[in-house]
């Protein structure tokens, strides 16, 4: 099936890799305009360069999610050559566990800013340009950890939870625009910040973990969340709001 | 024996609400528990146990228009207390970690007074990661 989201303007957070590359990929082939925000520039461009290439229409833009002045940018930039979002991805995000007893308030600050802010500041621009338009969908990308608590999770799962629970009020204050607003749940998804925040060996030693508690005796790859975004953005899901969406295995029905 | 809270309330818009207003919010709802929580749990690992009773609010659990700074600072809470709970059950340090959630228009002090109590005491020796909802029409559930 291609498509599916033809000619609509889709705007993804974190989009240069992992989950948010997977995504971007996914709604190039079922036609949509997208955009990718990102900090790494070099990254950044040779993703957009490689879905390019792939036959996909694909603009990338740099951005700091967590520097407020970017974000009146972003959005003056995409008025001009691709036009308002039908659909924006808040998908840029970070993840610090640790105990909490051993755990720095300034990075719980910044898990704060990370995962509840900058879905605020996504969430409150993309709004105001979809009520403009007539309406929209916005995708936030939580986590399981935002649906339960978690050994050395207090930040992070404070910050998704927190992300959470701001999508559904906001849900609530875009029905009458038309703006639809979901959240998708990840388990664990091998990708190469995984890696980067634990090492070799403890990626390793997570993996089997997570693999040994999962009923499908998996994990999942990016791909496996483009999917349900894609759902999310096309008129497929047109009837669906406020709603939670957890793609994990089964990790979180044990 | 340590209670956190109450939150803070504020009503407002996404597109009316700024960053700083929202940040406001996760200070005296999120950091501030949370470094309650952090300093409340290492004092009592030195006394060898203890309960702590976060107050939050039913918006932990729906969305609601007009409050999605609310919302996004009691579910933060409510989900901080989950982890800390299990962070003080694998350490087997005597803590229990619990959430009062409060309806931000009907609870009354004194049905929340009876609550923490409850929490306080041994009567609730087997209670935590767990939550007690003060909600009378059961719009929380």
């Amino acid at each position: 099936m291609t498509g599916r989201l033809e000619n609509k303007v889709m705007v993804i957070t974190g989009g240069t890799d992992g989950i948010g590359r997977g995504c971007a990929a996914a709604a190039a082939r079922e036609g949509a305009r997208v955009v990718i925000t990102g900090r790494d520039e070099k990254r950044g461009q040779a993703t957009a360069d490689q879905i390019q290439s792939d036959g996909g229409d694909i603009r990338y833009f740099r951005q700091d999610v967590t520097d407020e002045a970017n974000w009146d940018a972003l959005f003056d930039e995409l008025g001009n050559p691709v036009g308002a979002p039908d659909v924006f991805v808040n998908n840029a995000g970070d993840c610090i566990l640790k105990p909490i007893v051993d755990y720095p308030v300034d990075t719980l600050r910044y898990m704060l800013q990370m995962n509840i802010e900058a879905c605020f500041m996504g969430t409150h621009c993309a709004m105001q340009a979809m009520a403009v338009r007539g309406g929209g969908s916005i995708i936030n990308m939580s986590s399981v950890a935002g649906l339960k608590g978690g050994v050395n999770g207090t930040a992070y799962g404070a910050s998704k939870a927190g992300m959470t629970l701001f999508s559904k009020a906001a849900a609530q204050e875009g029905k009458p625009l038309g703006i639809r607003v979901n959240t998708v749940h990840p388990g664990l998804i091998w990708g190469d910040g995984v890696v980067d925040a634990m090492g070799e060996d403890g990626a390793a030693t997570f993996r089997k973990m997570i693999v040994a508690r999962t009923p499908l005796k998996m994990v999942g790859a990016p791909e496996d969340i483009a999917g349900i975004v894609v759902f999310f953005a096309s008129d497929e899901s047109a009837h669906v709001t406020g709603k939670e969406l957890v793609v994990d295995g089964g990790y979180m029905a044990v | 024996m340590l209670v956190n809270g109450p939150p803070d309330v504020l009503t407002k818009s996404i597109g009316q609400m700024s960053l700083d207003d929202l940040r406001a919010l996760e200070e005296t709802n999120v950091v501030e528990p949370w470094l309650g929580l952090k300093h409340g749990i290492a004092a009592m690992r030195q006394r060898g146990g203890g309960s702590i009773v976060n107050l939050s609010l039913t918006l932990a659990r729906v969305g609601a228009a007009n409050m999605s700074g609310n919302c996004a600072t009691a579910a933060g809470l409510r989900v901080m207390a989950q982890a800390a709970a299990l962070e003080c059950g694998e350490q087997s340090d005597g803590i229990r970690v619990n959430s009062i959630l409060v309806d931000h228009q009907s609870s009354v002090p004194a049905e929340v007074a009876a609550a923490v109590v409850y929490l306080a005491s041994d009567e609730s020796r087997l209670m935590t990661a767990a939550e007690i909802a003060l909600e009378g029409d059961g719009a929380g559930a």
